[in-house]
């Protein structure tokens, strides 16, 4: 009787011993604070909790902000008073990152999609993980640029991003440098915002093409809003082989479109490896290991010819 | 003969399609009180917004202590010594006497300072206050003050500005009669300061106990200034309604038929004690009681607007259950409220729809749609028989006269085909022409079958009209009396017996 | 003098149309496109959606009350019925077993979802007696996330033609969601002005304790209210999802301002009892023919912002001044 309590009670001591050892050694708390889930957050978000499953010793806690910064915030707090190891943000607005970093309290933060400014991260206990959105406008212009080899003049529509965001300006420039660069005049027959919005872009067009202004090409900072267009102009039974619409992301249905040749060409942003290489950079930084300043996970352009891939 | 000090001379004001004041002259001598009348919509109110800069005359002069004067706007107004006091006061109710007082020109420390200075504002306002000898404590927030109190803060209010001119509009219309007599008390002071007072009132017996000198207005004209002493109740009621008014109380006697309503020990908890009457075919039954004796609250009871804890109701004999309003219609029961503008009308609808609006499910086609025609046709019918002033039935009923809007919710209820319609104060507000003619429609429905209910605190009312009293007290019926009774002393002694239940 | 006090008092009263005919005619002027059979029609469409939750909104706001959540129950029913409609050859869809479902019964089925939001918070407001702000508020918020439940906040793409075919087709010259706008706003004309309903509304917002003095039946008739804004922002969802081709959880997100808007512009009163439906469609072709007139104008995106909150401003004060007037 008493041997077997002794040993009933040593094994109790070795579980706890065993459980306290894994769980103050190994245990790392990864708190995610988004800005919404749309989309492409929506799977940006399953991607890190996928890589988490590689390290069985990391929890990882993701909460919503809802486009508010204030929540946004008080999630960042309520993530430092629990102690978390590292902390990955998807900022809602930029001009917050200071008010971040300092609430974190010492915490590695880990910016994702959405850039802070440079100055801000210093690669140490911050870092930021993206694409380069540039390089997402480039790419259109690059295709366009195939597509219009030999013309000079470039009659475009454009559909813009939510005005003021980082995305928005960075696609919107890395689209027109590009074309202007390879030598195309550009005139403007339509540019405006749609907001993202699918509704919004379809409606605008919807009007600009009762007004019967020949135009070339409709460029959209997103692929909702190309989906949008498209939707109005197939309406009109217009060739979409003759007037490219391009947007970017690489949203399923957008896939579908290019699939269907509707959509001349989308832009993948890689959301499953900005997710990984996020998680990876909040564990690093976690442990105390060096990060890099930027982590840059490339853009891919989707055409009809690679569609498969994707 | 000393200068006045002030002279309103040939004002005229119009609104879109309204000529509200036509060369309309008006003197006030310093130090008396000058009485201003008129009923409803004669002008009173517009001459003393002229006055005050709220609407500012069209034409016209004015001349303040003897110099023409223009007066853009009620702060120029105050800061030339004209104050008035509405009706409606608008106190700040979360925020003490003082700051009431003060509001917008709070003492400040040093020179141009920034912070209120509260301790000179306490000792301003306890002078003031002992000057008036006005027993309030400044500190004290306002919404803990009776409705009369809130006056006299108004009044210190307008002796803080040096005011020589007050105006009061109605002041006594929410007053006990113990606050009244406080309130002539403090004009008399006013008086005495040689401050000059414009009253302005309906009731004729205020007017012999406070004013030097009464000025009548009618349609927008003056019609009299004359010394008090020189007028009487009659000739008073002839200068405002434009005729004489023989009758005050058309009573016809009719014959009263059979018991129509039996109410059977009522109970409301804490407000109305088994409670017991009936109601006869072609019966004036009136309500006597002071205010708060629970004369509304049985009504509303009856009507099914407030909850009963017991007691029954027998209509042609037969037991009722009543517990909301669209039963008691059902039961052809119409209630008339107390509080015109909370209960009766809906201020923003026109006069058809404020008559219709009870009775719809008798004017529809196919049950849904409603018959227009039959709505505009039975609408105007109602308008001529009771005589409704308005200038279309497509006017909003908030641009009536109180005694029209009444004439209006009177025709709604008897388009719900009531037998039994009970009358809340329904002279209340209204001048003494268009009360005359509410009191001659009660008792021509009377004559043709219909069981009226009529609360009234007027006591002339009640004992002119009714066939007989039941009068209130604490939510007790403690006398019911035979129209040979009646008179004002019975009445008031039951009215405040307060351990002497007879019924 | 009497003639231009008659003239003024017209322009007063119908300030609200004065100020559309305004627009109009400045525009016609400003941009050849403008005064063109298919832009005008490009016009009615684009604002059918907000047209018809405009009319619903109206109906609370008339009432006294306000419904905050028809833009989330424009989202609910957007993602319900597309998700019952999409093409069965695409991989990616909401509810992969979902066999085939005939479009009229899709679109019954998120009018009887959405409605019910409208049932729930007229029960609210009824018989709990919280403001219908909150009560709206709550049920906003609660429908967004079911929107967002139902679709963890992937579109839902890819629908049918035969439903596509109801937001997108014509009759004769005139296109299916016009129609569809005109029918209501014709249907929300008759319940003001020809039903008991329509009264009841009207004196429920004009004044509530007379209107249960009068019998009124207040409590069932605040629930029919919000149904039918409930309704209204139903049948819009499923239009606007059957146009744009694609469920979005966050398709009705700040629709609700704009309804809100065209009905106060349009002289629909925030204190009750006050409010006719051509004034609010006047509101809702301002609202429309001032984004219009900015695109086609090709005027800075930034600048548009300014140039529209100056407008209603402006249209609003204007109409304010028939009420200001009086009294």
């Amino acid at each position: 009787m008493r041997t077997s309590k002794k040993i009933v009670l040593a094994l109790m001591v070795l579980v706890v011993a065993v459980g306290t050892a894994f769980g103050q050694t190994k245990q790392f708390k990864i708190g995610v604070t988004l800005y919404d889930r749309d989309q492409f957050i929506s799977s940006l978000e399953q991607a890190i909790f996928e890589a988490a499953k590689a390290y069985p010793n990391v929890v990882v806690d993701s909460q919503d902000a809802k486009q508010d910064v204030n929540q946004q915030i008080a999630q960042v707090d309520v993530f430092a008073t629990k102690k978390y190891d590292a902390i990955i943000v998807n900022l809602i607005n930029t001009d917050t990152v200071e008010t971040i970093i300092s609430r974190a309290k010492g915490i590695p933060v880990i910016f994702v999609n959405r850039r802070p400014r440079d100055s801000a991260i210093d690669g140490i206990k911050t870092a930021y993980v993206g694409s380069q959105e540039f390089d997402a406008g480039r790419m259109q212009g690059e295709y366009l640029s195939k597509f219009f080899k030999g013309k000079t003049e470039l009659r475009y529509v454009l559909f813009m991003g939510q005005l003021g965001l980082e995305n928005t300006l960075e696609r919107t420039r890395g689209v027109k440098e590009t074309l202007t660069k390879a030598g195309f005049k550009l005139t403007k027959v339509y540019e405006d915002t749609a907001e993202w919005d699918r509704f919004k872009a379809m409606n605008q067009m919807q009007q600009l093409l009762g007004t019967g202004k020949p135009f070339d090409v409709v460029i959209c900072n997103n692929d909702e809003m190309a989906l949008g267009v498209i939707e109005a102009m197939k309406a009109l039974k217009m060739d979409l082989k003759k007037i490219p619409v391009v947007g970017i992301d690489a949203t399923p249905p957008a896939k579908e479109a290019v699939k269907a040749g509707d959509m001349a060409m989308t832009v993948f942003q890689n959301a499953k490896a900005q997710g990984k290489v996020a998680l990876e950079f909040a564990l690093k930084a976690a442990q105390g290991q060096k990060i890099e300043k930027f982590g840059w996970v490339p853009f891919e352009p989707v055409t009809l010819e690679n569609i498969s891939k994707y | 003969m000393e200068q006045p000090i002030l002279e309103m001379k040939n004002i005229v004001r119009t609104f879109p399609g309204v000529k509200a004041l036509s060369n309309v002259d008006f003197t006030l001598k310093k130090g008396s009180v000058h009485a201003l009348m008129g009923e409803n919509g004669a002008g009173k109110s517009t001459l003393m917004k002229c006055l005050v800069g709220i609407n500012p005359p069209d034409s016209g002069q004015i001349i303040l202590k003897g110099k023409p004067v223009v007066i853009p706007n009620p702060l120029i107004a105050l800061k030339s010594g004209i104050a008035m006091i509405y009706q409606e006061l608008n106190p700040v109710l979360e925020r003490s006497v003082m700051e009431n007082i003060w509001l917008g020109r709070e003492p400040m420390r040093g020179k141009r300072g920034v912070f209120v200075d509260h301790k000179a504002m306490y000792e301003n306002t306890k002078t003031l206050l002992a000057d008036l000898k006005l027993d309030l404590d400044p500190k004290q927030k306002v919404k803990e003050l009776s409705v009369a109190k809130m006056q006299m803060i108004e009044i210190a209010k307008a002796i803080s500005f040096n005011a020589d001119i007050v105006i009061m509009d109605e002041p006594t219309s929410a007053l006990t009669n113990n606050e009244v007599d406080h309130l002539f008390l403090m004009i008399e002071r006013l008086r005495k300061r040689n401050v000059s007072v414009i009253y302005i009132t309906h009731k004729m017996d205020e007017i012999f106990r406070v004013a030097d000198e009464v000025t009548v207005l009618r349609d927008g004209a003056n019609v009299i200034t004359k010394p008090v002493s020189e007028m009487n109740i009659n000739s008073l009621i002839t200068a405002m309604v434009g005729r004489e008014l023989t009758d005050m109380f058309p009573k016809v006697d009719c014959p009263i038929g059979d018991v129509r309503m039996e109410v059977k020990h009522l109970e409301v908890p804490g407000l109305v004690h088994d409670v017991s009457f009936d109601l006869r075919r072609g019966e004036i039954l009136g309500v006597s009681g002071l205010v708060g004796a629970g004369r509304t609250e049985m009504m509303e009871a009856i009507f099914g607007l407030r909850q009963k804890s017991s007691g029954e109701i027998y209509i042609e004999g037969q037991k009722k259950n009543i517990h909301t309003p669209v039963d008691a219609i059902k039961c052809h029961i119409g209630f008339l409220t107390e509080d015109r503008r909370q209960t009766g009308i809906i201020p923003v609808l026109t006069v058809k729809n404020n008559t219709i609006i009870a009775s719809l499910g008798n004017y529809t086609k196919a049950k849904f749609f409603l018959d227009r025609r039959k709505i505009n046709k039975t609408c105007s019918e109602y308008k001529d028989m009771l005589n409704i002033r308005t200038p279309s039935l497509e006017a909003i009923i908030q641009n009536l006269s109180g005694g029209n809007q009444q004439k209006v919710l009177v025709a709604r209820w008897l388009l719900t085909n009531s037998d039994i319609l009970i009358l809340d104060e329904p002279t209340r507000g209204i001048d003494v022409g268009a009360k005359a003619e509410i009191h001659s429609i009660i008792t021509k429905l009377a004559s043709e079958g219909k069981s009226i209910i009529m609360v009234s605190s007027e006591m002339p009312e009640v004992i002119g009209m009714s066939d007989r009293v039941l009068v209130v007290c604490q939510g007790r019926i403690t006398a019911v009396l035979d129209r040979k009774d009646l008179d004002q002393e019975t009445i008031m002694r039951y009215a405040t017996s307060i351990n002497n239940h007879t019924a | 003098m009497r003639n231009e006090n008659v003239l003024g008092r017209f322009v007063n009263k119908y300030a609200i149309f004065f100020i559309l005919i305004v627009m109009i005619l400045a525009l016609s002027l400003l941009s050849p496109y403008f005064l063109t059979g298919q832009n005008l029609i490009n016009v009615l469409i684009t604002e059918s959606g907000r047209g018809i939750l405009a009319l619903g909104v109206a109906f609370a706001i008339m009432s006294k009350g306000i419904d905050l959540s028809v833009g989330s129950v424009v989202s609910l029913v957007s993602v319900i019925v597309a998700s019952m409609v999409q093409e069965s050859s695409y991989t990616a869809r909401i509810f992969p077993n979902m066999p085939y479902v005939p479009a009229l019964v899709a679109i019954l089925v998120g009018l009887v979802a959405g409605t019910l939001v409208g049932v729930i918070n007229g029960s609210l407001i009824a018989y709990t007696g919280i403001p219908p702000f909150i009560a709206t508020l709550g049920t906003q918020i609660i429908a967004r996330g079911i929107a967002l439940i139902i679709t963890n906040a992937y579109p839902v793409p890819m629908l049918r033609q035969d439903f596509k075919q109801i937001g997108q087709g014509n009759i004769g010259p005139i296109p299916n969601v016009v129609i569809v706008f005109a029918a209501i706003a014709l249907i929300a004309y008759i319940l003001l002005n020809h039903t008991k309903f329509g009264k009841n509304v009207y004196a429920i917002g004009g004044n509530v304790n007379a209107a249960r003095t009068s019998g009124i039946k207040v409590e069932k008739n605040v629930v029919a209210i919000y149904a039918f804004s409930a309704f209204c922002a139903s049948l819009a969802g499923v239009l606007i999802t059957a146009r744009a081709a694609s469920g979005i959880a966050t398709l009705g997100n700040g629709y609700e301002t704009d309804a809100i808007a065209a009905a106060t512009i349009g002289g629909t009163s925030h204190a009750g009892g006050i409010g006719t439906v051509p004034g609010i469609l006047a509101g809702i072709l301002i609202l429309g023919i001032l984004n219009n007139g900015l695109l086609l104008l090709g005027i800075s995106p930034y600048l548009q912002q300014v140039i529209k909150g100056v407008i209603i401003i402006v249209a609003v004060v204007f109409d304010m001044r028939k009420n200001a007037k009086r009294r």
